[in-house]
């Protein structure tokens, strides 16, 4: 087909275009989704944790809640930003998840430096830590999917670096609600069974995201 | 485009055929650099470019800048064309490209809109200035004979006003 050809033909589908929502709020969109999804998901199979209102007192915990809010946000958004073609690489949100996801596990070091390492190590690596990876990824997967079918909408025009966002995005909301069900208190717990899978989940999108979200 | 994005057939025609132009000439320079060159790859581009935009035409935002979108476009898919056609380059004749090369790059009425919005934003005189010197190719002298000003004036006018093209065309980039 000459090029003259199909200019006529692209011409005649000329038809009005309904315009994406704005970034922020496709960010605002998404989270207000997979936060109603993580309630419905608490009202129907999990269940609070018993002593949520103890440590919701406590500001370790209360930081490492903010520094996974902060990843889901900013990854989400830099997700959206990339899948605009023409727009500038989103540095600031992209540094902001960098930091954010260092600040999670900088949370962690104060309840690490308190544990005798045998133990920690004892009571907190262990065969049942699993279930906790697995119910990250069963509460990430739906808001991941969502996302990923918001940014494949779009025009991801760096797919390895989008899908990485989704990665991100999906562990720290899978790690977020988990924060409300799992009651093990050992950092090392949460270091390998709910921080080291947000960072996997982020090196699969980037792995991935190459051909699944190809246009 | 922000005709074309309301179903508008005759702006979208005349857009897609400015962009064929520009994109003949982006895709014939690239993929000669990339050593992939032909006239059938380069048409292959075009033709793969041209249904991405037409494809992904919604995501355009009218509020920025146009060509910025489909270059960004554009090299996504000459990216994904050199990945997939990793062979070497097959070395045709000048007269093969000629009709390439010789395509006005800057006849898009398109960038002419970019610039124009951009130029805008310039106070009356160094866009005036800005415009003789560079757009119509005056020298300094003759700038300077025409607008009544100092040659050494004039070149700090257009010194300053690229720089604040620069600055408004990152600040774009960053919105």
């Amino acid at each position: 087909m000459s090029h003259k050809d199909l200019i006529e033909k692209l011409a005649a589908e000329a038809s009005v275009v309904k315009r994406p929502l704005g970034a922020g709020i496709s960010t605002a969109v998404w989270v207000g989704c997979s936060i109603l999804l993580l309630a419905a998901a608490f009202a129907t199979v999990l269940t609070l944790r018993n002593d949520l209102s103890s440590v919701a007192g406590r500001v370790w915990f209360l930081l490492n809640l903010l520094s996974l809010v902060a990843v889901f946000i900013f990854a989400s958004y830099a997700g959206f930003v990339s899948s605009i073609p023409g727009r500038a690489r989103p540095v600031k949100a992209l540094a902001a998840v960098q930091l954010a996801l260092l600040g999670f596990f900088l949370t962690l070091i104060p309840s690490l430096l308190h544990m005798p390492f045998e133990n920690s190590f004892r009571l907190g690596i262990n065969l049942s830590g699993l279930k906790c990876t697995c119910a990250l990824a069963l509460l990430g997967v739906v808001p991941a999917l969502l996302l990923f079918f918001a940014v494949r909408r779009l025009a991801p025009v760096d797919r390895s670096s989008t899908a990485k966002m989704v990665g991100l995005a999906m562990g720290a909301m899978g790690a977020f609600g988990l924060s409300f069900d799992c009651m093990v208190p050992n950092a090392v717990h949460i270091l390998v069974y709910h921080g080291l899978p947000i960072v996997l989940l982020g090196l699969a999108g980037v792995l991935v995201g190459d051909k699944i979200l190809r246009w | 485009m922000r005709q074309a994005q309301q179903g508008d057939v005759a702006s979208y025609k005349e857009l897609l055929e400015g962009a064929r132009v520009i994109l003949l000439v982006y895709a014939s320079r690239t993929l000669r650099r990339m050593g992939l060159h032909d006239q059938g790859s380069v048409d292959d581009l075009v033709q793969e470019t041209l249904l991405a935009v037409h494809a992904k035409r919604h995501t355009y935002d009218p509020a920025q800048l146009f060509t910025p979108w489909l270059f960004a476009i554009a090299r996504y898919k000459l990216i994904d064309f050199g990945r997939s056609r990793k062979r070497a380059g097959v070395v045709v004749g000048l007269e093969q490209v000629e009709d390439v090369l010789e395509a006005p790059v800057f006849a898009d009425p398109t960038t002419e809109t970019d610039l124009k919005v951009l130029m805008e934003q310039l106070p009356k005189k160094t866009r005036l200035i800005l415009e003789l010197v560079k757009l119509e190719g005056l020298s300094i002298a003759e700038t300077a004979a025409r607008t009544q000003m100092s040659e050494s004036a004039i070149k700090v006018t257009v010194h300053r006003a690229l720089k604040a093209l620069r600055l408004r065309l990152s600040k774009k980039d960053m919105e």
